[in-house]
Protein backbone atom coordinates (compact mmCIF):
# COMPACT_ATOMS: atom_id res chain seq x y z
CA UNK A 1 0.00 0.00 0.00
CA UNK A 2 2.72 2.42 1.27
CA UNK A 3 4.59 1.53 -2.24
CA UNK A 4 2.33 3.02 -4.05
CA UNK A 5 1.15 5.62 -2.61
CA UNK A 6 3.85 8.21 -3.41
CA UNK A 7 2.64 7.45 -6.73
CA UNK A 8 -0.89 8.85 -5.86
CA UNK A 9 0.34 11.76 -3.61
CA UNK A 10 2.37 12.77 -6.92
CA UNK A 11 -0.93 12.70 -8.82
CA UNK A 12 -2.94 14.76 -6.47
CA UNK A 13 -0.31 17.43 -6.47
CA UNK A 14 -0.42 17.28 -10.73
CA UNK A 15 -4.55 17.20 -10.09
CA UNK A 16 -4.09 20.24 -8.06
CA UNK A 17 -1.01 21.72 -10.76
CA UNK A 18 -3.52 21.47 -13.07
CA UNK A 19 -6.33 23.40 -11.94
CA UNK A 20 -4.26 26.23 -10.68
CA UNK A 21 -2.92 26.61 -14.14
CA UNK A 22 -6.43 26.44 -15.69
CA UNK A 23 -6.67 30.16 -15.93
CA UNK A 24 -3.89 29.99 -18.88
CA UNK A 25 -6.41 28.43 -21.38
CA UNK A 26 -8.82 31.58 -21.29
CA UNK A 27 -5.50 34.02 -22.26
CA UNK A 28 -6.73 35.57 -24.80
CA UNK A 29 -5.49 33.99 -27.99
CA UNK A 30 -4.56 30.50 -26.31
CA UNK A 31 -8.18 28.91 -25.93
CA UNK A 32 -9.41 26.93 -28.66
CA UNK A 33 -12.27 27.85 -29.37
CA UNK A 34 -13.67 24.60 -30.99
CA UNK A 35 -13.72 23.42 -27.06
CA UNK A 36 -15.06 25.41 -24.44
CA UNK A 37 -13.19 26.20 -21.36
CA UNK A 38 -15.23 23.85 -19.20
CA UNK A 39 -15.01 20.76 -21.83
CA UNK A 40 -11.14 21.21 -20.78
CA UNK A 41 -11.21 21.41 -17.36
CA UNK A 42 -13.36 18.54 -16.92
CA UNK A 43 -10.60 16.43 -19.65
CA UNK A 44 -8.20 17.24 -17.10
CA UNK A 45 -9.88 15.69 -14.15
CA UNK A 46 -11.18 12.55 -16.19
CA UNK A 47 -7.08 12.21 -17.30
CA UNK A 48 -6.36 11.98 -14.00
CA UNK A 49 -8.39 9.93 -12.32
CA UNK A 50 -7.71 7.63 -15.56
CA UNK A 51 -4.11 7.78 -14.13
CA UNK A 52 -4.82 7.14 -10.79
CA UNK A 53 -6.95 3.74 -11.75
CA UNK A 54 -3.71 2.74 -13.83
CA UNK A 55 -1.55 3.77 -11.83
CA UNK A 56 -3.41 2.02 -8.55
CA UNK A 57 -3.66 -0.93 -10.52
CA UNK A 58 -0.66 -1.59 -12.39
CA UNK A 59 1.41 -0.87 -9.00
CA UNK A 60 -1.12 -3.54 -7.35
CA UNK A 61 -0.53 -5.96 -10.00
CA UNK A 62 3.05 -5.76 -9.88
CA UNK A 63 4.03 -5.74 -5.89
CA UNK A 64 0.48 -5.64 -4.66
CA UNK A 65 -1.40 -8.71 -2.47
CA UNK A 66 -4.60 -9.69 -2.21
CA UNK A 67 -5.34 -7.68 0.92
CA UNK A 68 -5.08 -5.02 -1.05
CA UNK A 69 -8.16 -5.47 -2.68
CA UNK A 70 -9.05 -4.23 -5.29
CA UNK A 71 -5.73 -2.89 -6.25
CA UNK A 72 -4.49 -6.30 -6.00
CA UNK A 73 -2.25 -8.56 -7.84
CA UNK A 74 -3.63 -11.01 -10.63
CA UNK A 75 -2.74 -14.65 -8.92
CA UNK A 76 -4.52 -16.86 -11.87
CA UNK A 77 -2.05 -19.84 -11.32
CA UNK A 78 0.42 -17.82 -10.24
CA UNK A 79 2.18 -20.25 -7.65
CA UNK A 80 4.90 -22.69 -7.97
CA UNK A 81 5.31 -25.38 -9.90
CA UNK A 82 6.45 -28.56 -8.78
CA UNK A 83 7.01 -31.29 -11.06
CA UNK A 84 7.32 -34.50 -8.57
CA UNK A 85 5.00 -33.54 -5.04
CA UNK A 86 2.05 -33.66 -3.65
CA UNK A 87 -0.91 -31.82 -5.65
CA UNK A 88 -3.90 -31.65 -2.80
CA UNK A 89 -7.32 -29.85 -2.01
CA UNK A 90 -8.84 -29.10 1.06
CA UNK A 91 -11.72 -31.92 1.89
CA UNK A 92 -14.44 -32.61 4.77
CA UNK A 93 -15.84 -35.46 6.24
CA UNK A 94 -18.25 -35.87 9.07
CA UNK A 95 -19.94 -38.48 10.89
CA UNK A 96 -23.74 -37.97 11.70
CA UNK A 97 -25.18 -39.21 15.26
CA UNK A 98 -26.37 -42.68 13.55
CA UNK A 99 -22.94 -43.23 12.53
CA UNK A 100 -22.98 -43.01 9.53
CA UNK A 101 -19.77 -41.35 7.71
CA UNK A 102 -20.07 -39.07 4.59
CA UNK A 103 -17.91 -36.89 2.33
CA UNK A 104 -19.48 -33.29 2.69
CA UNK A 105 -19.09 -29.62 0.32
CA UNK A 106 -17.49 -26.43 1.12
CA UNK A 107 -20.94 -25.33 0.26
CA UNK A 108 -22.47 -27.37 3.37
CA UNK A 109 -20.67 -24.68 5.39
CA UNK A 110 -21.75 -21.82 3.17
CA UNK A 111 -18.15 -21.06 2.41
CA UNK A 112 -15.49 -22.10 -0.38
CA UNK A 113 -13.27 -24.43 -0.71
CA UNK A 114 -10.26 -21.76 -1.21
CA UNK A 115 -11.65 -19.99 1.89
CA UNK A 116 -10.82 -22.55 3.47
CA UNK A 117 -8.04 -22.75 2.27
CA UNK A 118 -6.71 -19.25 2.92
CA UNK A 119 -7.32 -19.53 6.50
CA UNK A 120 -5.60 -23.09 7.27
CA UNK A 121 -3.36 -22.44 9.41
CA UNK A 122 -6.00 -20.42 11.70
CA UNK A 123 -8.17 -23.75 11.73
CA UNK A 124 -5.50 -25.78 12.11
CA UNK A 125 -4.15 -24.12 15.08
CA UNK A 126 -7.52 -23.78 16.63
CA UNK A 127 -9.66 -26.61 15.57
CA UNK A 128 -12.46 -25.21 17.72
CA UNK A 129 -13.39 -23.27 14.98
CA UNK A 130 -14.64 -26.70 13.21
CA UNK A 131 -17.54 -26.42 15.93
CA UNK A 132 -19.24 -23.43 14.42
CA UNK A 133 -18.88 -25.60 11.39
CA UNK A 134 -20.55 -28.69 12.61
CA UNK A 135 -23.08 -25.93 13.85
CA UNK A 136 -23.76 -24.58 10.63
CA UNK A 137 -24.16 -27.38 9.09
CA UNK A 138 -27.08 -28.79 11.36
CA UNK A 139 -28.67 -25.14 11.18
CA UNK A 140 -28.51 -25.85 7.59
CA UNK A 141 -29.57 -29.35 6.72
CA UNK A 142 -32.56 -29.80 9.69
CA UNK A 143 -34.00 -32.50 8.02
CA UNK A 144 -30.73 -35.20 8.35
CA UNK A 145 -29.12 -36.81 10.89
CA UNK A 146 -26.91 -34.28 12.86
CA UNK A 147 -23.09 -33.85 12.20
CA UNK A 148 -21.45 -34.94 15.23
CA UNK A 149 -17.83 -34.99 14.65
CA UNK A 150 -16.13 -33.20 11.72
CA UNK A 151 -12.83 -34.08 9.92
CA UNK A 152 -10.87 -31.02 7.75
CA UNK A 153 -8.72 -33.18 5.40
CA UNK A 154 -5.82 -32.56 2.63
CA UNK A 155 -6.82 -34.58 -0.27
CA UNK A 156 -5.09 -35.11 -3.34
CA UNK A 157 -2.39 -36.59 -5.58
CA UNK A 158 1.27 -38.00 -5.37
CA UNK A 159 2.60 -36.34 -8.58
CA UNK A 160 5.91 -37.72 -9.96
CA UNK A 161 7.37 -36.12 -13.26
CA UNK A 162 3.90 -33.86 -13.82
CA UNK A 163 1.92 -37.28 -13.57
CA UNK A 164 -0.41 -38.21 -10.91
CA UNK A 165 0.66 -41.72 -9.58
CA UNK A 166 -1.67 -42.31 -6.47
CA UNK A 167 -4.10 -40.98 -4.16
CA UNK A 168 -3.04 -39.44 -0.91
CA UNK A 169 -5.48 -38.30 2.00
CA UNK A 170 -4.23 -36.81 5.64
CA UNK A 171 -6.32 -35.46 8.72
CA UNK A 172 -5.42 -32.01 9.42
CA UNK A 173 -7.94 -31.23 11.95
CA UNK A 174 -10.69 -33.11 13.57
CA UNK A 175 -13.22 -31.68 15.87
CA UNK A 176 -14.25 -32.58 18.42
CA UNK A 177 -10.51 -34.08 19.55
CA UNK A 178 -10.33 -38.00 20.12
CA UNK A 179 -10.94 -37.94 23.58
CA UNK A 180 -14.18 -35.81 23.53
CA UNK A 181 -17.29 -36.37 23.37
CA UNK A 182 -18.94 -34.86 19.62
CA UNK A 183 -22.01 -32.44 20.07
CA UNK B 1 2.74 18.26 -39.29
CA UNK B 2 4.22 16.02 -35.67
CA UNK B 3 1.30 15.70 -33.13
CA UNK B 4 2.23 16.99 -29.54
CA UNK B 5 1.88 14.39 -27.18
CA UNK B 6 -1.11 16.25 -25.17
CA UNK B 7 -2.74 16.06 -29.08
CA UNK B 8 -1.88 12.46 -29.11
CA UNK B 9 -3.30 12.29 -25.28
CA UNK B 10 -6.59 13.99 -26.23
CA UNK B 11 -7.11 12.01 -29.44
CA UNK B 12 -6.63 8.66 -27.76
CA UNK B 13 -9.36 9.30 -24.73
CA UNK B 14 -11.44 12.12 -25.70
CA UNK B 15 -11.82 11.34 -29.48
CA UNK B 16 -15.65 11.77 -29.51
CA UNK B 17 -18.01 8.36 -29.57
CA UNK B 18 -21.56 7.84 -30.05
CA UNK B 19 -22.79 8.39 -26.17
CA UNK B 20 -25.17 5.38 -27.18
CA UNK B 21 -22.32 2.92 -27.26
CA UNK B 22 -21.85 3.77 -23.36
CA UNK B 23 -25.72 3.57 -22.42
CA UNK B 24 -25.37 0.15 -24.62
CA UNK B 25 -22.26 -1.00 -22.46
CA UNK B 26 -24.27 0.10 -19.62
CA UNK B 27 -27.39 -1.74 -20.09
CA UNK B 28 -25.45 -4.99 -21.01
CA UNK B 29 -23.49 -4.52 -17.81
CA UNK B 30 -26.74 -3.62 -15.41
CA UNK B 31 -28.56 -6.95 -16.77
CA UNK B 32 -25.19 -8.80 -16.30
CA UNK B 33 -24.96 -8.11 -12.76
CA UNK B 34 -28.40 -8.43 -11.88
CA UNK B 35 -27.53 -12.44 -13.17
CA UNK B 36 -24.37 -12.59 -11.68
CA UNK B 37 -26.00 -11.92 -8.27
CA UNK B 38 -28.52 -13.99 -8.45
CA UNK B 39 -25.71 -16.85 -9.45
CA UNK B 40 -23.03 -15.90 -7.27
CA UNK B 41 -25.02 -18.18 -4.14
CA UNK B 42 -21.50 -18.38 -2.60
CA UNK B 43 -21.37 -14.56 -1.95
CA UNK B 44 -24.89 -14.40 -0.71
CA UNK B 45 -24.57 -17.66 2.17
CA UNK B 46 -21.41 -15.51 3.48
CA UNK B 47 -24.02 -13.95 5.66
CA UNK B 48 -24.82 -17.71 7.25
CA UNK B 49 -21.26 -18.30 7.28
CA UNK B 50 -18.86 -18.73 10.72
CA UNK B 51 -18.39 -15.50 12.00
CA UNK B 52 -15.52 -16.46 13.15
CA UNK B 53 -13.98 -17.16 9.56
CA UNK B 54 -14.49 -12.94 8.51
CA UNK B 55 -11.42 -11.61 8.20
CA UNK B 56 -11.77 -8.27 6.04
CA UNK B 57 -9.20 -6.74 3.42
CA UNK B 58 -7.63 -3.42 4.17
CA UNK B 59 -10.13 -1.24 2.91
CA UNK B 60 -12.97 -3.15 4.95
CA UNK B 61 -10.67 -2.37 7.92
CA UNK B 62 -9.86 1.05 7.10
CA UNK B 63 -13.77 1.78 6.37
CA UNK B 64 -14.64 -0.89 9.76
CA UNK B 65 -17.10 -2.73 8.00
CA UNK B 66 -18.38 -5.31 9.65
CA UNK B 67 -19.09 -8.99 7.53
CA UNK B 68 -22.55 -9.42 6.58
CA UNK B 69 -25.42 -10.91 8.12
CA UNK B 70 -28.76 -12.20 6.66
CA UNK B 71 -30.51 -8.39 6.97
CA UNK B 72 -27.27 -6.47 6.05
CA UNK B 73 -26.51 -9.25 3.20
CA UNK B 74 -30.55 -9.23 1.72
CA UNK B 75 -30.98 -5.35 1.89
CA UNK B 76 -27.61 -4.82 -0.12
CA UNK B 77 -28.78 -7.11 -2.93
CA UNK B 78 -31.90 -6.13 -3.15
CA UNK B 79 -30.87 -2.45 -3.76
CA UNK B 80 -28.43 -3.68 -5.90
CA UNK B 81 -30.85 -5.30 -8.55
CA UNK B 82 -33.20 -2.44 -7.65
CA UNK B 83 -30.79 0.04 -9.17
CA UNK B 84 -29.83 -1.95 -11.56
CA UNK B 85 -33.73 -2.45 -12.80
CA UNK B 86 -33.79 1.03 -12.50
CA UNK B 87 -30.64 2.19 -14.65
CA UNK B 88 -31.70 -0.05 -17.64
CA UNK B 89 -35.67 1.61 -17.32
CA UNK B 90 -34.11 4.54 -17.02
CA UNK B 91 -30.99 5.53 -18.60
CA UNK B 92 -30.57 8.70 -17.83
CA UNK B 93 -30.74 8.16 -13.66
CA UNK B 94 -28.09 9.66 -11.59
CA UNK B 95 -28.83 8.46 -8.37
CA UNK B 96 -29.12 4.66 -8.96
CA UNK B 97 -25.66 3.72 -11.13
CA UNK B 98 -24.24 5.12 -7.82
CA UNK B 99 -26.21 2.94 -5.78
CA UNK B 100 -24.95 0.24 -7.61
CA UNK B 101 -21.37 1.63 -7.66
CA UNK B 102 -21.89 1.24 -3.91
CA UNK B 103 -23.70 -1.90 -3.13
CA UNK B 104 -21.60 -4.12 -5.84
CA UNK B 105 -18.34 -2.68 -4.45
CA UNK B 106 -19.34 -3.28 -0.85
CA UNK B 107 -20.55 -7.28 -2.03
CA UNK B 108 -17.40 -8.25 -3.72
CA UNK B 109 -15.82 -6.81 -0.65
CA UNK B 110 -17.69 -9.05 1.88
CA UNK B 111 -16.82 -11.63 -0.96
CA UNK B 112 -13.78 -11.55 -1.19
CA UNK B 113 -13.24 -10.89 3.10
CA UNK B 114 -13.17 -15.00 3.72
CA UNK B 115 -9.51 -15.75 2.79
CA UNK B 116 -9.84 -15.98 -1.24
CA UNK B 117 -9.71 -13.37 -3.02
CA UNK B 118 -10.79 -13.24 -6.89
CA UNK B 119 -9.37 -11.72 -9.85
CA UNK B 120 -11.99 -11.15 -12.27
CA UNK B 121 -13.87 -8.52 -10.72
CA UNK B 122 -12.13 -5.45 -11.26
CA UNK B 123 -12.76 -4.33 -14.33
CA UNK B 124 -16.47 -4.67 -14.01
CA UNK B 125 -16.02 -2.22 -10.94
CA UNK B 126 -13.92 0.28 -13.21
CA UNK B 127 -17.22 -0.07 -16.13
CA UNK B 128 -19.59 0.78 -13.05
CA UNK B 129 -17.64 3.34 -11.46
CA UNK B 130 -17.29 5.22 -15.53
CA UNK B 131 -21.37 4.35 -15.42
CA UNK B 132 -22.17 5.85 -12.11
CA UNK B 133 -20.51 9.35 -13.24
CA UNK B 134 -21.37 9.99 -16.92
CA UNK B 135 -23.23 12.74 -17.49
CA UNK B 136 -26.83 13.26 -18.17
CA UNK B 137 -29.15 13.26 -21.09
CA UNK B 138 -29.17 17.62 -20.41
CA UNK B 139 -25.32 17.70 -21.41
CA UNK B 140 -24.21 18.51 -24.59
CA UNK B 141 -23.51 16.55 -27.13
CA UNK B 142 -19.76 17.03 -27.63
CA UNK B 143 -19.79 16.36 -23.68
CA UNK B 144 -21.37 12.90 -24.04
CA UNK B 145 -19.55 11.78 -26.43
CA UNK B 146 -16.32 12.83 -24.97
CA UNK B 147 -17.14 11.64 -21.87
CA UNK B 148 -18.00 7.70 -23.56
CA UNK B 149 -14.87 8.13 -25.30
CA UNK B 150 -12.88 8.44 -22.31
CA UNK B 151 -15.21 5.94 -20.38
CA UNK B 152 -14.61 3.51 -23.32
CA UNK B 153 -11.08 3.80 -23.12
CA UNK B 154 -10.41 3.85 -19.55
CA UNK B 155 -12.41 -0.14 -19.27
CA UNK B 156 -10.34 -1.17 -22.20
CA UNK B 157 -6.80 -0.09 -20.43
CA UNK B 158 -7.72 -1.82 -17.30
CA UNK B 159 -8.93 -5.02 -19.14
CA UNK B 160 -5.97 -4.84 -21.04
CA UNK B 161 -3.32 -4.55 -18.41
CA UNK B 162 -4.73 -7.37 -16.41
CA UNK B 163 -3.45 -9.65 -18.91
CA UNK B 164 0.62 -8.98 -19.04
CA UNK B 165 0.15 -8.37 -15.04
CA UNK B 166 -1.60 -11.68 -14.97
CA UNK B 167 1.75 -12.86 -16.73
CA UNK B 168 3.95 -11.02 -14.17
CA UNK B 169 2.25 -12.11 -11.43
CA UNK B 170 3.25 -15.89 -12.95
CA UNK B 171 6.53 -15.12 -12.47
CA UNK B 172 6.71 -13.09 -9.46
CA UNK B 173 4.47 -15.44 -7.21
CA UNK B 174 5.90 -18.79 -9.32
CA UNK B 175 9.30 -18.46 -10.27
CA UNK B 176 11.19 -17.53 -13.94
CA UNK B 177 10.67 -21.11 -14.32
CA UNK B 178 6.97 -21.24 -14.47
CA UNK B 179 5.86 -22.29 -18.00
CA UNK B 180 7.74 -25.47 -17.43
CA UNK B 181 6.38 -26.58 -14.18
CA UNK B 182 3.22 -28.60 -13.94
CA UNK B 183 0.42 -25.72 -13.12
CA UNK B 184 -1.95 -26.86 -15.49
CA UNK B 185 -1.72 -30.41 -14.23
CA UNK B 186 -2.53 -29.16 -10.61
CA UNK B 187 -5.32 -27.23 -11.59
CA UNK B 188 -6.62 -29.61 -13.53
CA UNK B 189 -5.93 -32.05 -10.92
CA UNK B 190 -7.69 -29.68 -8.06
CA UNK B 191 -10.89 -28.54 -10.66
CA UNK B 192 -10.41 -30.44 -13.75
CA UNK B 193 -13.46 -30.87 -15.60
CA UNK B 194 -14.35 -33.75 -17.93
CA UNK B 195 -12.43 -32.67 -21.02
CA UNK B 196 -9.64 -31.03 -19.00
CA UNK B 197 -9.02 -34.80 -17.43
CA UNK B 198 -8.43 -36.29 -20.78
CA UNK B 199 -5.03 -34.08 -20.86
CA UNK B 200 -3.33 -35.32 -17.35
CA UNK B 201 -2.29 -38.40 -19.70
CA UNK B 202 -0.28 -36.09 -21.75
CA UNK B 203 1.98 -33.17 -19.55
CA UNK B 204 3.89 -32.30 -22.18
CA UNK B 205 0.90 -30.77 -24.17
CA UNK B 206 0.11 -28.32 -20.75
CA UNK B 207 3.36 -27.61 -20.92
CA UNK B 208 3.16 -26.37 -24.24
CA UNK B 209 -0.08 -24.64 -23.09
CA UNK B 210 1.51 -23.21 -20.23
CA UNK B 211 3.82 -21.39 -22.94
CA UNK B 212 1.25 -20.14 -25.24
CA UNK B 213 -1.09 -19.27 -22.26
CA UNK B 214 1.81 -17.04 -20.93
CA UNK B 215 3.41 -15.25 -24.38
CA UNK B 216 -0.81 -14.72 -25.02
CA UNK B 217 -1.23 -12.48 -21.66
CA UNK B 218 1.86 -10.68 -23.02
CA UNK B 219 0.36 -10.09 -26.31
CA UNK B 220 -2.58 -9.13 -24.98
CA UNK B 221 -0.91 -5.60 -24.38
CA UNK B 222 -2.03 -4.97 -28.06
CA UNK B 223 -5.30 -4.71 -26.74
CA UNK B 224 -4.08 -0.82 -25.66
CA UNK B 225 -3.95 -0.31 -29.79
CA UNK B 226 -6.50 2.24 -30.81
CA UNK B 227 -7.58 0.05 -33.26
CA UNK B 228 -6.02 -2.18 -36.16
CA UNK B 229 -5.55 -5.88 -37.11
CA UNK B 230 -3.29 -6.87 -33.63
CA UNK B 231 -5.93 -5.78 -31.88
CA UNK B 232 -8.52 -7.59 -33.44
CA UNK B 233 -6.19 -10.40 -33.13
CA UNK B 234 -5.72 -10.04 -29.36
CA UNK B 235 -9.48 -9.57 -29.11
CA UNK B 236 -10.01 -13.27 -30.57
CA UNK B 237 -7.33 -14.64 -28.65
CA UNK B 238 -9.02 -13.38 -25.10
CA UNK B 239 -12.18 -14.99 -26.15
CA UNK B 240 -10.35 -18.32 -26.34
CA UNK B 241 -8.13 -18.17 -23.88
CA UNK B 242 -11.25 -17.91 -21.34
CA UNK B 243 -13.02 -20.46 -23.34
CA UNK B 244 -10.31 -22.95 -23.22
CA UNK B 245 -10.09 -22.31 -19.12
CA UNK B 246 -13.67 -22.66 -18.97
CA UNK B 247 -13.52 -26.00 -20.65
CA UNK B 248 -10.60 -27.47 -18.75
CA UNK B 249 -10.93 -26.02 -15.40
CA UNK B 250 -14.89 -24.37 -15.42
CA UNK B 251 -13.43 -20.77 -14.11
CA UNK B 252 -15.30 -18.25 -16.67
CA UNK B 253 -13.92 -14.91 -15.62
CA UNK B 254 -17.07 -13.24 -16.44
CA UNK B 255 -17.59 -10.20 -14.98
CA UNK B 256 -14.23 -9.47 -16.65
CA UNK B 257 -15.10 -10.95 -19.73
CA UNK B 258 -18.45 -9.14 -20.37
CA UNK B 259 -16.35 -5.42 -20.38
CA UNK B 260 -15.06 -6.56 -23.81
CA UNK B 261 -18.09 -5.23 -25.12
CA UNK B 262 -16.10 -1.83 -24.57
CA UNK B 263 -14.35 -2.39 -27.33
CA UNK B 264 -17.11 -2.99 -30.10
CA UNK B 265 -19.53 -0.69 -31.67
CA UNK B 266 -22.58 -1.06 -29.44
CA UNK B 267 -24.15 1.65 -30.62
CA UNK B 268 -25.82 0.10 -33.61
CA UNK B 269 -28.22 -1.47 -30.95
CA UNK B 270 -29.40 1.07 -30.03
CA UNK B 271 -32.84 2.40 -31.94
CA UNK B 272 -31.69 6.16 -30.82
CA UNK B 273 -28.74 5.95 -32.43
CA UNK B 274 -29.85 4.24 -35.89
CA UNK B 275 -32.99 7.07 -36.15
CA UNK B 276 -30.13 10.07 -35.31
CA UNK B 277 -27.79 8.37 -38.13
CA UNK B 278 -30.28 7.49 -40.74
CA UNK B 279 -31.48 11.21 -40.10
CA UNK B 280 -28.02 12.12 -40.89
CA UNK B 281 -27.74 9.97 -43.97
CA UNK B 282 -30.83 11.53 -45.64
CA UNK B 283 -29.64 14.94 -44.85
CA UNK B 284 -26.23 13.92 -46.56
CA UNK B 285 -28.39 12.95 -49.40
CA UNK B 286 -30.10 16.46 -49.43
CA UNK B 287 -33.32 15.88 -48.17
CA UNK B 288 -33.69 18.98 -46.73
CA UNK B 289 -33.54 17.51 -42.96
CA UNK B 290 -32.87 19.93 -40.49
CA UNK B 291 -29.23 20.11 -39.10
CA UNK B 292 -28.84 18.74 -35.72
CA UNK B 293 -27.04 20.65 -32.90
CA UNK B 294 -24.92 17.39 -31.99
CA UNK B 295 -23.78 17.40 -35.94
CA UNK B 296 -20.03 18.42 -34.76
CA UNK B 297 -19.74 15.55 -32.41
CA UNK B 298 -21.28 12.84 -34.00
CA UNK B 299 -18.04 11.01 -35.49
CA UNK B 300 -16.72 7.56 -35.43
Amino acid sequence: MLDYSGAILMDAASLIAMILSYHDIREPGKADPAKPVAARLWQRVCSVCALLIIVGVVLGGLNGIDDEWPFAPFRMFAYKPQNTGTVTAVAFRGVTSVGETKLLTDSDFNLRRAEFEGQLPKIVSNPRMLASLVSIYNKKHPGRDRLVRLELLKSGWNVVDRKPKERIEDTIALWPPNNEPGE
Amino acid sequence: MRKTFSEHWQRYWFAPVPPERLEVLGLIIYAFIIGNIALSGWINAHAWAPKNMYRPVLLGRLLGIPGPNAFTMIAVVSMIVIACCYSIWRRNGRVAPKLVLFGYGLWLLWAFSYGKVDHDRLTILVALGVLAFRPGQHADYGRRAGYASWALRLIQVVFAITYPLSAWGKIHFGGIDWANGNVFVTAILRKGTVFGNLFLSVPWLLVIAQWVFISFEVFALALLLPRGKLRSVALVGVIVLHVTTYALIGIHFLPHLICIGAFFPLERLSSRYRSRSGLRARRALGDGVSTLPEKAGAAS
